[in-house]
């Protein structure tokens, strides 16, 4: 038996965090901006520190072949990954500051600014609506500002501030979410949930005390451009609030509403979003078999359409080295025939306009060790589709995808 | 008393090669502070409020015992002895570093 690794924190630098406080810790256990998975689940997250500094560092890249059938299928290699890297320092006895920063590759490793993913909408690329594809998240990812401070007793006030971050609308985006963590694409239900996860120039001020925590922020509404390596400014013009509750450290629950402007660019129209989730963990050996239910609703000021999603995914590992996954969607599209315009109107005047989409997927890896300080699998999942009979012509009648990846994470140290 | 003592039994006979049975004698601390003093992580709290920041969060209350650290299964009775020297009877397994609490007690203490 033996203690904590690499815990001494009597050394000035080291592993493992030094000189806490209370506000320190509540700030640490956020994902992204000021979301949350459940406590219970065991982050893999590095932590060092050096002086009065600590620093934390996740990190997930996957190396993926995807092969979809049908008429509208493609085949690609690519590569979505993400760094994540924050320091935080206590401000007194009662405040903590942090600050985070978080990179992908993906502009380069998503060439052709996409990966194919059958019925996905959202964004754009070469100036054409990205359809059955998914974007590219920008280099800078993340970049904010975090200010923890105790004001009673399990009674924390949280301001954050970021150029590129999370504001406080819909559940933990799927990168950081404990149940998407062996999936590596995008959900078809993004754009209805947790698509703010990268938006500009966030400010949040939060209020937690005990179970609940209460949360409103302003920030940009238009969605990244197609320069993916750059921080894109501009005024804030949207806003959002959130409750979150954490019954035990077992659970984690939002419900969160907002206006965001014109999403898709100038003189399109606003989303009115709503979303609600409940995520559950339950730790099993070193890693945890993590469950989210999730839902979130689109009203778009322009076209009146009022567009469901409702997704559940699950993570379980089994023994010590492997993980079977899955995800099931249903999402009401609207933009599946955008780059179309004849096929949108002759589907509009017969069948409508929007198409409600199942998505089931299921999958597993299995994890080999090559570096001690990294987890490293290979898996596949498999997505099979419902959809309505009208647009079984232009995507099959059974249209499946298939990826096989290479998965590569920095290892926590608990 | 009995019943206890009968899981207590129970534990012991299941014990497999990556798991010892005994009775546990140690402090109770948190899986982030470990066998290293509170005061370094938070320098004006007692080790019991320490203790119980970290495992408020997402960390969980464990046992060091000898300079190992041995996660509790029972969170809920741990975190009444949150600082505090204890003698644990259960079950350790040494792959999950989890100590599977039968009983818990204060030293010198009544069994919990």
């Amino acid at each position: 038996m033996a203690g904590m690794p690499g815990m001494d924190r009597n050394a000035k630098s080291g592993a493992g965090m030094a000189d806490m406080n209370p506000a320190g810790m509540q700030s640490m256990d956020l994902a992204s901006g000021t979301s949350q998975n459940p406590l219970a689940w065991p982050m893999p997250m590095a932590m060092y520190h050096h002086g009065r500094w600590n620093f934390m560092f996740m990190a997930n890249a996957f190396l993926v072949e995807t092969q979809q059938s049908g008429p509208r299928g493609a085949d690609k290699l690519y590569s979505p990954n993400w760094l994540m890297a924050s320091a935080s320092h206590r401000v007194g006895a009662k405040g903590s500051f942090d600050t985070e920063l978080m990179l992908s590759l993906e502009p380069a490793t998503v060439t052709s600014r996409r990966y194919p993913l059958l019925f996905q909408t959202g964004e754009t690329a070469y100036g054409q609506p990205l359809v059955d594809a998914q974007h590219p998240h920008n280099f800078v990812m993340g970049l904010g500002f975090r200010y923890t401070h105790e004001i009673a007793d399990q009674t924390f006030v949280t301001l954050y501030a970021a150029p590129v971050g999370d504001p406080a609308l819909g559940p933990t985006a799927y990168p950081h979410r404990a149940s998407a963590m062996e999936l590596p694409q995008a959900s078809l239900s993004h754009h209805w949930q947790d698509s703010t996860h990268i938006a500009d120039e966030v400010v949040t001020l939060g209020i937690a005390h005990k179970q609940f925590r209460l949360e409103a922020s302003g920030f940009r509404g238009q969605e990244p451009g197609e320069d993916r390596w750059i921080i894109e400014g501009g005024a804030i013009d949207s806003w959002s609030a959130r409750v979150w509750y954490l019954p035990s450290k077992n659970w984690a629950a939002q419900f969160s509403g907002g206006r965001i402007a014109q999403p898709e660019g100038p003189g399109t129209g606003d989303q009115i979003r709503l979303t609600s989730s409940v995520e559950y963990t339950r730790p099993i050996g070193d890693s945890a078999w993590s469950t989210s239910l999730i839902w979130g609703r689109n009203h778009d000021t322009a076209s009146r359409h009022n567009l469901n999603s409702y997704l559940i995914e699950s993570v379980m590992p089994v023994g010590a080295k492997n993980f079977l996954t899955g995800r099931a969607e249903m999402v009401d599209k609207d933009e599946l025939f955008a780059a179309q315009p004849a096929i949108e109107s002759s589907l509009d005047a017969t069948a409508g306009s929007t198409f409600r989409i199942g998505s089931y997927t299921v999958g597993y890896t299995r994890d080999f060790a090559v570096w001690e300080a990294l987890e490293t699998g290979i898996g596949f999942n498999v997505s099979t589709y419902s959809l309505p009979s009208a647009i079984k012509p232009y995507y099959g009648d059974h249209p499946v995808g298939g990826s096989v990846f290479l998965r590569v994470r920095l290892k926590g140290h608990r | 008393m009995t019943g206890k003592l009968i899981l207590a039994s129970l534990a012991l006979t299941a014990s497999t090669f990556a798991a010892s049975a005994g009775e546990f004698s140690g402090v109770v601390t948190d899986t982030m502070c470990g066998s290293n003093p509170h005061t370094s992580m938070m320098k004006d709290r007692t080790d019991a409020e320490c203790v119980r920041v970290c495992a408020r969060g997402s960390f969980a209350y464990a046992l060091v015992s000898g300079g190992s650290v041995m996660k509790l299964s029972d969170q809920k009775r741990s975190e009444k002895y949150a600082g505090q020297k204890v003698r644990v009877t259960g079950t350790y397994d040494e792959k999950s570093k989890t100590l599977h609490v039968v009983s818990i007690a204060p030293e010198n203490g009544s069994v919990q």
